[in-house]
């Protein structure tokens, strides 16, 4: 259930793949206000169209008429007779729709409207008429507020940005306009090669998610290099993202990690920025690899390219220097990469190809002397090796071997074995090592001056192999009519919050283990209800009109016997009476004291993106101060709730530390998956806390739980 | 003063060092003997610990026994300390309030000679190594900035409601430098617990290992 719809609800239906394929492949295009002055935008595209080798006919459209390029310009797009399947729109914003209508009226079939000034500054309504006028004559939009489009199955360039695009097989989206274009540059710097870049601008019809779902079926791209700064419902990223073929990854990098970058985001595209946390969880639940910077998602990306899957986890690193090699080694430790120390299998490959002073041990050390024919020897040796899966080769730069024959070996390498295992290289040096890292990476081999690089690549391809097995939903029996009941009442006495005894009987009602208690009335009652329960008991005033109970004298623990009881329910009724006087007091909970175990904290929260959303961390004042918590999108297995809970830094206190035993971790499991079905069930329940949820040996109490409800209107 | 022969020094007479040099730390008697019970002036509940050269880690061998509400109990749990641990000596000393708990300390490291230590406390310490070191000896403006390295320094800026006594931490760490000054023969000494409190602070344990 999603509560929240913002704006653009034109684009809530993702269009079939089939429907964008003349928006990738346009037979003949159109440049509406191609531009005779050279520099302008309106000049760039037309120019880029006819260098990027574009096979169909271009038709640059300006009244001044003319030639452009040696091509000849019509008046109108009226006055053309073919077909036309794509047109730019350049012209300024205050003629676009009519030049939009005037294209959807010929039977264009996409516009591209790099022109700006929509609503990103807040014109909001000449771009709903925009897509109302091309939608009346089944034409879509991508735009406004874009650089164009560059498409290697055409080919064509049309964009305003570099003309020169290599193409391969990496897609980049980007939410940005102005930093899709320096990624085009910075791809060509790279020697990267792209099956497409598009940029979504105000995604006033055409969304990223359309985009996706095309270049997840276009069979080149292999990769996705995502740029993404908001999204307005993350629900259907996550499902559309569960629809991509198995071997193809998406890198991504989301801006808004930061307070002031959350802020900057929200006034820049005016689509709302869910909690980074959030963007955190759903990514690594749909298996999104999200870079830390641009220049870490460009390693990736090209690692990600290049490299197959790897067969298991045994790396080795094969170096000429012991000082590279041990920084390597550090990283692989850092980034959680497997450098094997199987000493047999090590002795087997490398034995008989070492040097003199060298070593098998991981990393294996060539030595200073080691030039292109020892790597060879090596390199062939560990690639033939089914044992080893994945290989670091290392050089740093030394004056006593020639350069170009080790060139030569890791080009050799990588053609014959490149597609059956991954090689990442790292070359440490100056000009020299400079050079055959240029060689590389414009080969499309993954090549990193830093072994740090090289290693968190290797890490993150095998984090996107990561295998994802179908999450398991189980059912699970819930006392519904209760909980309706519950909810009902707060809801006609007009509350938002429930009370502290509401919410437990709530998730009582929904399997959670609640320490038995009871609402009393009068000192009669109260005696009975704690006979029942049975002593020790803690006595808290129920109200909703006193939030912190502790500091009016209106909670007492530890309560031994009935003289106690009585006591304790005059001192309570009197402390409240005489602190806060004007309090509803609904009378007085009476609820099972129990032992103290490890104290956590569950939650749930509605996202503005995602929805419903949980939350599991320890109690205690570091983890606040850490924020040491874990989120994940719900719904979600109890395998992944086993995830969530593990990747808390005190994770260590429920395995048991000093000597304690291990606690019921099976039993947050079930309480987090209850909370989560639920928030799903009832999804008036807008937040929802278990503080805390008491761990032991054997099960966990809610012991305290708030719930805030969202009034339907 | 001289740290004397020892290897490993005991609770009490680290303490007593460090109550040479002002930093706060708990009311405690030594005691070897039921007799001795009979004498002791302490405000319940109490602890007592082991106290024993050759026992470093006391929590780990059921060496100590938190929250004794009354003599009678304290009698209990005395006899059966005496069972567990014949021949060594006993510490029983007042129960502190709980303070937001951390850690500090000196090491005498291999390449860099002594070291000053300040972390987050408690069972947390190890899993978030949320830890700030200098090298002996350290100016006032070092010890403010060893507290401002650690993520748990937010508790000293004031975090939902608690704001630790950072003056009483920054002195702390200035003594217990000026005591890796003067005895260049600590191999590795450790104030753990400390507890912090809005004002004050005191040393909860602590141990000493010198060099062999």
């Amino acid at each position: 259930m999603h509560r929240c719809k913002k704006l653009y609800i034109l684009s809530s239906n993702t269009l079939s793949v089939a429907d964008l394929k003349y928006l990738f492949n346009p037979r003949h295009v159109a440049v509406v206000g191609a531009s005779h002055k050279e520099g302008k935008i309106g000049h760039t595209v037309l120019k880029n169209i006819v260098e990027s080798g574009y096979k169909g006919k271009v038709y640059p459209i300006n009244p001044k008429g003319g030639e452009i390029l040696g091509i000849k310009v019509h008046e109108s797009i009226s006055s053309i007779d073919g077909e036309i399947d794509l047109a730019l729109i350049v012209v300024p914003a205050s003629i676009a729709v009519s030049a939009v209508e005037e294209c959807a009226k010929k039977g264009v079939k996409f516009a591209v409207v790099i022109t700006s000034g929509f609503s990103e500054i807040g014109n909001i309504g000449a771009e709903k008429e925009m897509v109302e006028k091309a939608r009346a004559n089944g034409m879509r939009i991508l735009g406004p507020n874009v650089f164009g489009i560059y498409s290697a199955s055409a080919p064509i360039n049309a964009t305003f940005g570099p003309s020169k695009i290599r193409p391969g097989n990496i897609a980049v989206i980007s939410q940005s306009g102005a930093l899709g274009i320096a990624m085009i540059g910075k791809t060509a710097d790279e020697n990267m090669g792209l099956s497409t870049i598009v940029s979504i601008g105000n995604k006033a019809d055409i969304t990223e998610a359309d985009i996706m779902s095309y270049v997840f079926n276009d069979e080149i791209t292999k990769v996705i290099f995502l740029y993404i700064e908001g999204l307005e419902n993350g629900r259907e990223f996550m499902d559309l993202v569960k629809k991509k073929p198995d071997d193809m990854q998406i890198v991504a990098i989301k801006a808004g990690r930061s307070k002031v970058g959350a802020r900057a985001v929200a006034s820049h595209t005016g689509s709302l920025a869910g909690s980074d946390k959030i963007f955190d969880a759903a990514f690594k639940q749909i298996g999104i690899l999200r870079a830390e910077n641009l220049a870490e998602g460009f390693n990736w990306v090209a690692t990600l390219a290049a490299c197959p899957r790897p067969a298991g986890k045994n790396v080795v690193i094969i170096t000429n220097g012991g000082g590279i090699g041990v920084l390597a080694a550090d990283a692989c430790e850092k980034y959680g990469v497997n450098l094997t120390s199987d000493m047999e299998l090590l002795r087997r490959t490398f034995e008989d190809v070492m040097p003199k002073f060298g070593s098998y041990k991981n990393p294996v050390d060539l030595t200073g002397q080691a030039g292109g024919a020892e790597y060879r020897e090596a390199l062939e040796r560990a690639l033939n090796e089914d044992d080893i899966h994945a290989i670091i080769a290392l050089y740093c730069q030394t004056d006593m071997t020639p350069l170009e024959p080790l060139m030569d070996t890791f080009v050799e390498m990588q053609e014959k074995y490149g597609s059956k295992k991954p090689i990442i290289y790292s070359l440490f040096g100056g000009e020299g090592t400079d050079k055959i890292l240029e060689e590389l990476k414009a080969k499309g081999i993954p090549a990193f001056e830093d072994v740090e690089d090289a290693v968190s690549s290797l890490k993150a391809l095998y984090m996107a192999h990561e295998k994802r097995k179908e999450e398991e939903m189980e059912e699970v029996d819930m006392d519904e009519e209760r909980i309706m009941k519950v909810l009902k009442e707060v809801e006609k006495e007009g509350r938002k919050q429930l009370l502290g005894t509401e919410a437990k009987e709530i998730m009582a009602a929904a399997g959670i283990d609640v320490p038995p208690f009871k609402v009393v009335k009068s000192i009669d009652e109260a005696v009975e209800a704690a006979e029942e329960i049975g002593y020790p008991v803690v006595m808290k005033v129920v109200s909703e009109d006193i939030i912190h109970k502790t500091d009016v004298g209106g909670v007492l623990i530890d309560i031994d016997d009935k003289k106690e009881l009585i006591e304790g329910y005059e001192a309570i009724m009197r402390n409240c009476r005489q602190n806060v006087p004007k309090a509803n007091i609904r009378g007085i909970e009476i609820a099972k004291m129990v032992p103290h175990g490890v104290e956590t904290i569950v939650g749930a929260t509605t996202d503005s993106s995602f929805g419903k959303v949980l939350m599991f961390g320890l109690g205690g004042i570091y983890v606040e101060v850490l924020k040491d918590v874990a989120f994940r999108v719900a719904p979600v297995s109890k395998r992944e709730i086993g995830k969530m809970i593990r990747e808390i830094s005190s994770y260590p206190l429920l395995l048991g530390v000093r000597g304690e035993k291990r606690k019921d971790i099976g039993s947050i499991i079930n309480s987090i998956y209850r909370v989560g079905v639920l928030v799903n069930r009832f999804p008036e329940i807008s937040e929802l806390d278990i503080n805390p949820l008491m761990v032991y040996e054997k099960g966990a109490k809610a012991l305290d739980a708030r719930i805030n409800i969202e009034v339907k209107k | 003063m001289n740290l004397g022969l020892q290897e490993t020094l005991t609770e009490d007479a680290v303490k007593v060092l460090l109550r040479d040099y002002g930093i706060p730390t708990t009311d405690f008697v030594v005691i070897e003997s039921d007799d001795d019970l009979e004498s002791i002036e302490l405000e319940f509940p109490v602890a007592l610990k082991v106290c024993s050269p050759d026992i470093l880690h006391k929590t780990d061998v059921g060496g100590v026994e938190l929250n004794i509400m009354d003599e009678e109990e304290l009698k209990r749990e005395f006899s059966e300390f005496k069972k567990k641990f014949p021949g060594e000596r006993f510490i029983i000393e007042k129960m502190e309030p709980q303070g937001i708990e951390m850690i500090a300390g000196l090491v005498n490291d291999a390449s860099f000679g002594m070291s000053i230590m300040v972390g987050m406390g408690g069972i947390f310490a190890e899993m978030y190594k949320d830890v700030s070191f200098r090298l002996v000896p350290i100016k006032r403006k070092d010890a403010e900035e060893m507290i401002d390295d650690l993520k748990a320094g937010e508790l000293f800026k004031g975090f939902r409601g608690i704001e630790l006594d950072r003056k009483a931490m920054v002195e702390l760490l200035l003594k217990l430098s000026q005591i890796g000054t003067d005895f260049p023969s600590i191999s590795q000494m450790d104030l753990n617990p400390v507890f912090v409190y809005s004002s004050g602070l005191k040393v909860i344990d602590a141990k000493m290992i010198k060099i062999r």
